[in-house]
């Protein structure tokens, strides 16, 4: 697999740094690591990362306005939700927010490299966090 | 479905997965399990509490609570495989705070066509063994659980008058 940029979103911690863990594993980079929406879209505009790990709830503002707010920066960014919440309706909200797929908690490493995979066959990454215009 | 039929169905899954992530994340066996009402006043909490909102079609907030023994033992299986925390305290509430969100979050998921729009809050987390006061008697859902290194308890607390919007506890 290609290796990646990809930002972290994650109000846990520990969550993020396992996360970063199994990235680097499967042969991506950590860029950055965001603990809330409101930092996640300040963090994107300066790293422009390949992709985007995006938990849904945190503090300020959720995963799914994050995720609307990075796509008006790069309408390619190619955005991975991993969240607990596993209701049918926020998978969709996820999708039409925008999100290239979506993960639910725990996180198996090999889960996650199967949804990066299929996420990026989808839209032809790694240029997919470059700015529009 | 009635409010306190989706309550129940909400505090089977809890169970149900509560169990499955303690022995698949962790590796630990619960073994026994108490379910009960409680009618009191007054709710005692063990040394550590983490607490999420359930808000949208449901209205409840869900509390889990430890022994001292058992957080500190989930945590060091837990965080095995990263770099020691600077400050142990951090990664005992973020053990806790991970472990209520996605049992929770993913007991929702057979909520789907039942109560479509429910939503999380984050998790908030109380020290030290306080007691939750109510003004008046109330019947609070209680799962009691223990494991080899302590027990915990599930609390399932509405309508919201203990905390307030932001989850501040209420002083009474």
């Amino acid at each position: 697999m290609e290796s990646l940029r990809v930002m972290v979103v994650e109000d846990s911690g520990i969550t993020s740094k396992k996360l970063q863990m199994m990235l680097e594993r499967l042969g991506h980079q950590v860029v950055c690591m965001a603990g809330t929406g409101t930092q996640a879209v300040e963090l994107y505009r300066q790293h422009q990362p390949d992709l985007v790990t995006m938990d849904i709830t945190m503090p300020d503002m959720d995963g799914i306005e994050a995720t609307r707010r990075i796509l008006e920066i790069s309408p390619r960014a190619l955005i991975l939700m991993v969240t607990a919440h596993g209701q049918e309706q926020m998978v969709m909200d996820a999708i039409e927010a925008g999100a290239r797929g979506y993960v639910v908690k725990p996180v198996k490493e090999d889960k996650l490299g199967e949804h990066i995979t299929t996420a990026m066959a989808h839209c032809g990454a790694p240029d997919a966090g470059k700015p529009s215009g | 479905m009635d409010g306190k039929q989706y309550l129940n169905l909400l505090f089977d899954q809890v169970e149900e997965r509560t169990r499955e992530y303690l022995r698949d994340e962790i590796g630990m066996e619960v073994l026994s399990v108490r379910r009960r009402v409680e009618d009191v006043r007054r709710l005692g909490l063990r040394y550590l509490t983490s607490l999420l909102a359930v808000g949208g079609d449901l209205e409840v907030y869900l509390a889990f609570t430890f022994d001292e023994s058992l957080i500190r033992k989930i945590c060091e299986i837990y965080t095995r495989d990263l770099e020691p925390a600077e400050d142990d305290d951090v990664y005992l509430s973020e053990t806790a705070g991970d472990m209520i969100n996605v049992i929770v979050g993913n007991s929702l998921s057979v909520m789907s066509d039942k109560c479509p729009a429910v939503s999380l809050s984050p998790p908030v987390f109380i020290r030290e063994g306080k007691l939750l006061t109510k003004r008046r008697h109330a019947r609070f859902l209680m799962l009691r659980l223990l494991l080899d290194s302590g027990e915990m308890s599930i609390f399932c607390i509405g309508p919201k008058e203990i905390f307030d919007e932001q989850l501040n506890y209420r002083e009474s």
